[in-house]
C-alpha cells in the first residue's frame, strides 16, 4: 500500500529531504534531517517547518495543515530513501514534545503490518528500557532499521539496557 | 526522488535539541566507543 505522499527532494549525500505541505494554512517548507549521532551507524532523525526567512527551522511549531497523514508518510518515505543508501543505517526518532512523539507513535501504530515488511522498530519505554515495538504501548523514542540490522540492532540495545540496569 | 542543491542546508544541524536527546539516551553506548570496546556483545555460542 503506498500512502499519498509528497514530492520531495534531497541532494546527493541523501541525508536532507525537503519537501512543501499544502493545506488551509497555505504551503510550508518541510525539512528531514538524518545527523550522525556519534556512535555505530545510528542517526538522528530532524523534522520540522524552515521559517520564512529560510535560515532557521521551527521543530516546535504545530502547522495545523490538515495533512498530518500525507506529511508524516513522506517523511517515512524519506527513511525508506535514505536508509537504501545507508543501508546499516539505524534510525533513532524522538518527538519534539510529549504530543509529536505521541503522534509518531499513532503513525506506527496505524501501519505496523506493512513497516515490518521491510523495517524493525524498536521502542524505548518509560521505564528506560528498550525493546521491539509492541502494538498499543506506550513509548518515548523509537529505533528503525532494515530488518536485515535487527539482530545487530537488538543486540546494541541490549548493551544499553544492561548497562542502563547497572547504573539504576 | 528529486535531486537538488541544498548546499544552503549544508554545514548546520537543524536539529540540536533532538540531537542532543538522542546522545542522552544512547550516552552509555558512545562512553563504550570511546573507551574502544566494542557495543556487540561476544556471541555466546562462539
Amino acid at each position: 500500500m503506498q500512502l499519498p505522499r509528497y514530492d520531495h527532494y534531497t541532494d546527493d549525500s541523501k541525508t536532507v529531504f525537503e519537501f512543501i505541505s499544502e493545506g488551509p494554512k497555505g504551503c510550508i517548507r518541510k525539512l528531514v534531517e538524518y545527523t550522525y549521532a556519534g556512535v555505530g551507524e545510528i542517526y538522528n532523525l530532524g523534522f520540522g517547518d524552515i521559517t520564512e526567512s529560510n535560515k532557521e527551522v521551527d521543530d516546535v511549531i504545530v502547522s495545523n495543515n490538515g495533512d498530518m497523514a500525507k506529511v508524516l508518510a513522506t517523511v517515512a518515505a524519506s527513511i525508506d530513501e535514505f536508509t537504501e543508501n545507508y543501508p546499516f543505517a539505524a534510525v533513532f526518532a524522538v518527538g519534539s514534545s510529549q504530543s509529536r512523539t505521541r503522534l509518531y507513535r499513532i503513525g506506527i501504530n496505524r501501519h505496523l503490518h506493512e513497516i515490518r515488511d521491510k523495517f524493525v522498530i524498536f521502542g524505548h519505554c518509560k521505564v528506560n528500557f528498550w525493546e521491539e515495538f509492541e502494538k498499543g504501548k506506550d513509548y518515548q523514542a523509537f529505533f528503525i532499521s532494515r530488518k536485515e540490522n535487527k539482530q545487530e540492532l537488538w543486540l546494541q540495545l541490549q548493551v544499553l539496557n544492561r548497562m542502563n540496569q547497572t547504573e539504576e | 526522488m528529486i535531486i537538488k542543491d541544498m548546499s544552503h542546508l549544508k554545514g548546520k544541524v537543524h536539529f540540536p535539541k533532538k540531537l542532543a536527546r538522542a546522545r542522552e539516551i544512547l550516552a552509555p553506548l558512545i562512553a563504550l566507543e570511546k573507551e574502544g570496546r566494542s557495543i556487540t556483545p561476544p556471541d555466546s555460542n562462539s
